[in-house]
């Protein structure tokens, strides 16, 4: 009783304190409910919730009783405090969730797409959420999707091209959609278009680059690329479901990743190393002054997923080496990724301590909460949150995972 | 163990074919009304030896381990008609005839269920319910209508005429369930023939087998299996239906045969066409601007969900010949439209041209003869099905019937990224023989050998980027049964013993990204077994168990993949089930009522479901779940004085996931209850006989359903005031029939969904709501 006195007294404290910081005339932020989470359960059917739990540290994650059930397969994908689940279904449908003055999560606005969006991004200041639809076969332009992140509602659909070459029967299959000032990314892998998905130019690294306004303001006429920049020293840029294959920095350096390993979803493998690319802010080339030799730093691994966390480090998972065949790390039969920190200005690739080896199929952007990222760790047996310094290369071990996997850990308060 | 039961099978099937070569006496026989209509569970009973039998769908009964010839004193009777007794010499090659006249006193029952007694010998402990259509003729309806009233069967539609549907039965269900036609498999019949349009009126009964089934189907029937019988060959008659109603709804059935007892010789005609435009009123459709945004619930009449199919089987042959007791050749065409309204499972994307059509050829032979105690019954057959999903129009619709053009350049269509007119060609081959002996008037040995091959070749007539199953593909599939059935001299106890192998073996051919051909040989199989039981505890009561460890093979999509997006997997392991019925079956008759109740404790024990377990962009059916469904049926009936009736019928189920470890994972919802899948449901029926003389018949009859709300997701999971459910149905149907001229003349009257309730069977996808049918009938037999 006495104890609860005193966190009211605290907690008026900090309400009156942030009050008198705050130049808006809201007179209290909402309250924190917790951290909210991509949920999915084991069993048939593996139902996905959005769930919002106070402490995933020292007690088990569990949507027992509680979280917002989704349909089918989705990818979460938050910009500032909204996170939009978008199905990969047949519902085609993408829901927006926000927290409302009580820290309780609820739905916004929602949209159906005409085909599934599969590759999301969103404008730096935070106010457009972008999607884009990739496809298995056929050399058709791409749909993108420009959404007003506080109605949830689409604003706009342009047509964009990227690189598809009817041809030689190739398409693009987009890996991220970075704004970065006046221009628009949109690294790819050249698949095959007759569904089989092959990557037989894989030994590329390919980024298209756009106007950003071009794309803003487009028209009904499709939007084409600026120009397209290559670079050789590394293959594809990015994992297919993944978004985050090109970062910013604070500066505005880009960052992108690229993997070449046959279980990470290219085949045939390929032979140039997987590694780290810039992009210098401003510019709309590669920096062939920087190269980071993932292959070389892990001892033959390669990026499967990374994502920026601030001072000029990344969290990755790392492929140990290439096993398993076509898309085998996207299933759980290998057990092979390790949680790395990089510095992507000292160049350095550390283990991120006491993380065991583990599988993990997706993975959304990260955010930093209070100064730490947590990541789902699925090993054979058990699924764990880690908590994760990326700084300090360390990780405690959180709350056991009462389901299959968290696909991503979003704070939507602060 | 396994090496042990296929020896045991191997010895057993040897036995069956040594004893294959004693001989006995029977005498033969066919009950039927004065319309010459067979009279199903008629019994006859032989004064003098105190022994007897009832007849089967067919009117028709078999006496064994008389002495011939000689004279006997027969007492036939059955509900409803004026019991007879008569005095007859017979010897060997005697063919009995009895006519029995109705009771005009008395009422037809509606529906029977119970024990079928088509293969009643056979049979003898399965749980079987058998639904007689004769009653249900002049009706607006399908054999998925029918089924929906029986206990433990549920089916849940996506619409209204031949739309989508998915029929469980004890638990089990899509393809864990097979579909029978006269012994022939439904899959033979291509799509264009289902449950869902084949009119009622070709139909003579059908046979519900639940859990365990009999070798003589050959069938890897995890769950069970429906049969199907269509009217015998030793009638002569002509049936005409039409029947019109709401949604533009036209059905029309034209069957006739002719049939020369005397020269034994039939010639019979069986068509029928079907058309709704299944326009009904969606009360919460989401609706959507241009661009896709949400713009909240309209009312909306679909638009894109019309569907029209055909069928016409000429059928000839002969019959009563010192070479075949039946030797027939029939030719089916078939072929059918269906326009989609929307994806299975959602409405939020809505199609105004998307369409599928199928065309299915078949030739069916066959053959049937008595050797003296030797049956043989088999057939073979041969068909060409085709399936076609057509895309070919860029346009994107919403559900106030508005569209928007896709950009040409994009070459979208509706549904797939590229426009799309995929045709897939199956060949099929299916054969099946069936032996039985009857050792003596105690012990009856049966073998089965069954056959079915399918080949498959796509072909995307628009977008040359889709390889689905651009080389052929094939499957073929072997069962091996043999059956030993037996019963005590007084009948009380009857049992049986049986054992299938099935074999499947087959190639897949699939495409590299270098457009290299890769081929993968599958090869697989299974042994499964069981047994029947049944104790006829006195005239009222009876009581019967049954079990069989059952099998389904893995169907070609789920081998073979598609080409694309679903890779092969040829380690794919059939799918498995302990299953077990104990079922009570008791009836009475006190003065001028009549008493029937069955109850059935079921339980299904399924291992190694097979579920598409998604891997990046692609993804193979692989062996995931394991799942447990217990379950208790009860069945009522009771009428009085001919005049009233009424049937009740309701089936709890618990069905649960068994798999404790999710790809290594301790799996959260072991032992749950799995959801998205009715568990409580029931019928109420109710008729009313208004007036009934020799020649006409006014009868009414109202029929209520009820289906118990269900979660869309996992029970215990989730915010329980935000869980998405399935709201509970209740709904009621009306029916009004009125014949003449001794049911020459048949009209009907029917009211469905009465109270215009809004209903679901999946989440969101309403279905139907009030709808009214007329029916006329012409029906002529000789």
């Amino acid at each position: 009783m006495k104890h609860n006195y005193f966190i009211g007294i605290i907690l008026l404290l900090v309400i009156t304190l942030t009050g008198c910081n705050d130049d808006s005339s809201t007179p209290t932020a909402p309250k924190d409910a917790g951290i909210t989470m991509g949920f999915k359960v084991t069993g048939t059917p593996e139902t996905e919730y959005v769930l919002t739990q106070k402490d995933i540290m020292n007690s088990e994650v569990t949507v027992s009783g509680t979280g917002l059930e989704t349909q089918g397969w989705n990818f979460f994908y938050q910009v500032g405090n909204t996170l939009f689940v978008s199905g990969y279904d047949e519902a085609k449908t993408c829901q927006s969730y926000t927290a409302d003055a009580n820290g309780t999560i609820q739905k916004g606005g929602s949209f159906v797409y005409d085909d599934p969006i599969q590759m999301f991004g969103h404008s730096s200041d935070n106010t457009l959420f972008f999607g884009l639809d990739n496809f298995y076969s056929g050399t058709s332009a791409k749909t993108l999707y420009i959404v007003d992140v506080s109605s949830g509602q689409i604003t706009k659909k342009v047509t964009v091209n990227i690189d598809e070459r009817a041809d030689e029967g190739l398409t693009a299959w987009a890996t991220a959609l970075v704004q970065n000032g006046d221009k628009f990314f949109i690294p790819y892998h050249l698949v095959t278009a007759d569904g089989n998905v092959g990557t037989p130019e894989v030994n590329t690294a390919y980024v298209a680059v756009y106007s950003y306004d071009a794309i803003i303001n487009a028209g009904s006429e499709a939007v084409s690329p600026e120009k397209i920049i290559t670079d050789t020293r590394t293959s594809h840029i990015g994992t297919n479901g993944h978004t985050s294959s090109i970062i910013r920095t604070e500066n505005g350096d880009l960052y992108s990743f690229s993997s070449g390993f046959e279980m990470a979803g290219v085949y045939p493998a390929a032979t140039v190393p997987s590694g780290i690319l810039k992009i210098n802010n401003g510019e709309t080339d590669f920096d062939d002054n920087y190269f980071l030799n993932i292959n070389e730093l892990t001892n033959g691994g390669a990026i499967f997923w990374f994502d920026y966390v601030g001072n000029n480090k990344a969290i990755a998972r790392v492929l140990t080496e290439d096993i398993g065949g076509p898309w085998a790390a996207y299933g759980r039969d290998v057990f092979n990724q390790k949680l790395v920190s990089i510095d992507l200005v000292a160049k350095t690739v550390t283990d991120v301590a006491d993380v065991p080896l583990h599988a993990k199929r997706y993975t959304s952007p990260v955010e930093k909460i209070n100064g730490k990222v947590y990541v789902s760790i699925e090993t054979a047996n058990d699924a764990y949150v880690y908590e994760v310094d990326v700084d300090n290369a360390t990780a405690t071990k959180g709350g056991k995972i009462v389901g299959k996997t968290i696909k991503g850990f979003f704070d939507l308060v602060n | 163990m396994n090496y042990l039961i296929k020896l045991c099978g191997g010895t057993f099937m040897l036995l069956l074919l040594i004893s294959t070569t004693i001989y006995a006496q029977e005498i033969k026989g066919r009950i039927q009304d004065e319309e010459g209509k067979p009279i199903a569970f008629a019994t006859v009973k032989i004064i003098e030896k105190n022994i007897g039998a009832i007849t089967n769908a067919d009117g028709l009964f078999k006496i064994e381990g008389l002495k011939l010839p000689a004279t006997y004193t027969f007492e036939v009777s059955s509900l409803g008609y004026l019991t007879i007794t008569n005095k007859k010499k017979i010897n060997s090659t005697s063919q009995l005839k009895f006519v029995l006249k109705e009771d005009v006193n008395q009422l037809q029952e509606v529906q029977i269920t119970g024990e079928s007694t088509a293969q009643q010998h056979q049979n003898a402990g399965y749980e079987v319910s058998t639904i007689a259509t004769d009653q249900l003729l002049n009706q607006s309806t399908d054999i998925n209508q029918i089924l929906k009233t029986t206990s433990g069967i549920n089916i849940r539609e996506t619409g209204g005429l031949g739309s989508g549907f998915s029929l469980s039965l004890n638990g089990l269900t899509g393809n864990q369930v097979r579909y029978y036609i006269d012994g022939v498999p439904m899959e033979s019949y291509g799509s264009a023939l289902t449950l869902n349009n084949y009119p009622v009126n070709l139909i003579e009964d059908i046979e519900i087998y639940k859990g365990v089934v009999p070798i003589n189907f050959g069938a890897d029937a995890l769950g069970g299996l429906i049969n199907i019988k269509t009217p015998n060959i030793h009638s002569t008659y002509f049936d005409a239906s039409y029947s019109l109603g709401s949604f533009n709804t036209h059905r029309v059935a034209l069957n006739g045969q002719f049939s020369d007892q005397e020269k034994g010789y039939f010639i019979s005609v069986q068509s029928f066409f079907n058309h709704s435009d299944n326009n009904y009123l969606m009360k919460k459709a989401p609706l959507y601007d241009s661009l896709g945004n949400s713009k909240g619930d309209i009312e909306a009449k679909r638009f894109n969900d019309q569907y029209s199919s055909a069928m016409i089987t000429a059928k000839t042959g002969v019959f009563n010949k010192s070479f075949a007791d039946e030797l027939s050749l029939s030719l089916t065409y078939a072929e059918n439209k269906n326009n989609i309204q929307h994806p299975p499972n959602t409405i939020n994307v809505v199609f105004g041209h998307l369409h599928e059509r199928s065309k299915t050829m078949l030739a069916n032979s066959r053959y049937k003869k008595a050797f003296g105690k030797l049956n043989v019954d088999a057939f073979v057959n041969g068909g060409l099905i085709q399936n076609s999903a057509i895309d070919t129009v860029g346009k994107i619709y919403r559900w106030d019937g508005s569209s928007i053009d896709r950009d040409p350049s994009t070459g979208k269509g509706e549904y797939y990224p590229q426009k799309s007119l995929l045709v897939i060609d199956d060949k099929v081959v299916r054969s099946n023989i069936n032996l039985s002996y009857d050792l003596n008037n105690n012990h009856t040995f049966a073998f089965n050998a069954g056959q079915n091959f399918l080949q498959r070749v796509g072909d995307d007539k628009v977008n040359p980027n889709n390889k689905t199953f651009r080389s052929p593909n094939h499957i073929n599939k072997t069962t091996l049964g043999g059956a030993w059935l037996a019963k005590t001299n007084n009948e009380k106890v009857e049992f049986s013993l049986f054992a299938k192998q099935y074999f499947y073996n087959g190639q897949i051919v699939i495409q590299d990204y270098e457009d290299n051909d890769i081929t993968t040989d599958i090869k697989n199989g299974g042994t499964g077994f069981g047994g029947t039981l049944t104790y006829h505890l006195n005239n009222h009561f009876d009581i019967k168990t049954s079990y069989e460890k059952a099998f389904r093979i893995p169907e070609a999509t789920e081998l073979l993949g598609d080409g694309i997006f679903i890779l092969p997997n040829p380690e794919l392991k059939p799918e498995k089930s302990h299953n077990a019925n104990l079922g009570l079956a008791y009836n009475n008759r006190f003065s001028n009522w009549f008493f029937k109740a069955n109850s059935n404790l079921f339980y299904r024990y399924s291992e190694d479901f097979i579920r598409f377990r998604p891997m990046g962009p692609q993804g193979t059916y692989e062996n995931i779940a394991n799942v447990r469904s217990m379950g208790l049926e009860l069945g009522l009936y009771t009428e009085y004085n001919r005049k009233f009736f009424v049937s009740a019928n309701l089936t709890y189920q618990d069905i649960t996931d068994q798999t404790a470890l999710d790809e290594g994972l301790p799996n959260v919802n072991y032992q749950s209850k799995v959801p998205n899948i009715p568990y409580l449901f029931g019928n109420l029926n109710l008729g009313y006989n208004i007036l009934q003389t020799s020649s006409k018949k006014l009868t009414t009859s109202w029929t209520s359903k009820y289906v118990h709300q269900f979660f869309l997701n996992w029970e215990s999971s989730g915010d329980p005031a935000e869980k998405l459910t399935i709201p509970t149905q209740f709904t009621h149907d009306l029916n009004i029939e009125y014949s003449f001229e001794q049911g020459k003349y048949n009209t009907t009257l029917t009211v469905s969904n009465i109270t215009d309730a809004e209903v679901y069977d999946n989440f969101k996808i309403q279905k139907p709501g009030r709808a009214f049918y007329l029916k006329f009938r012409y029906y002529f037999n000789r």
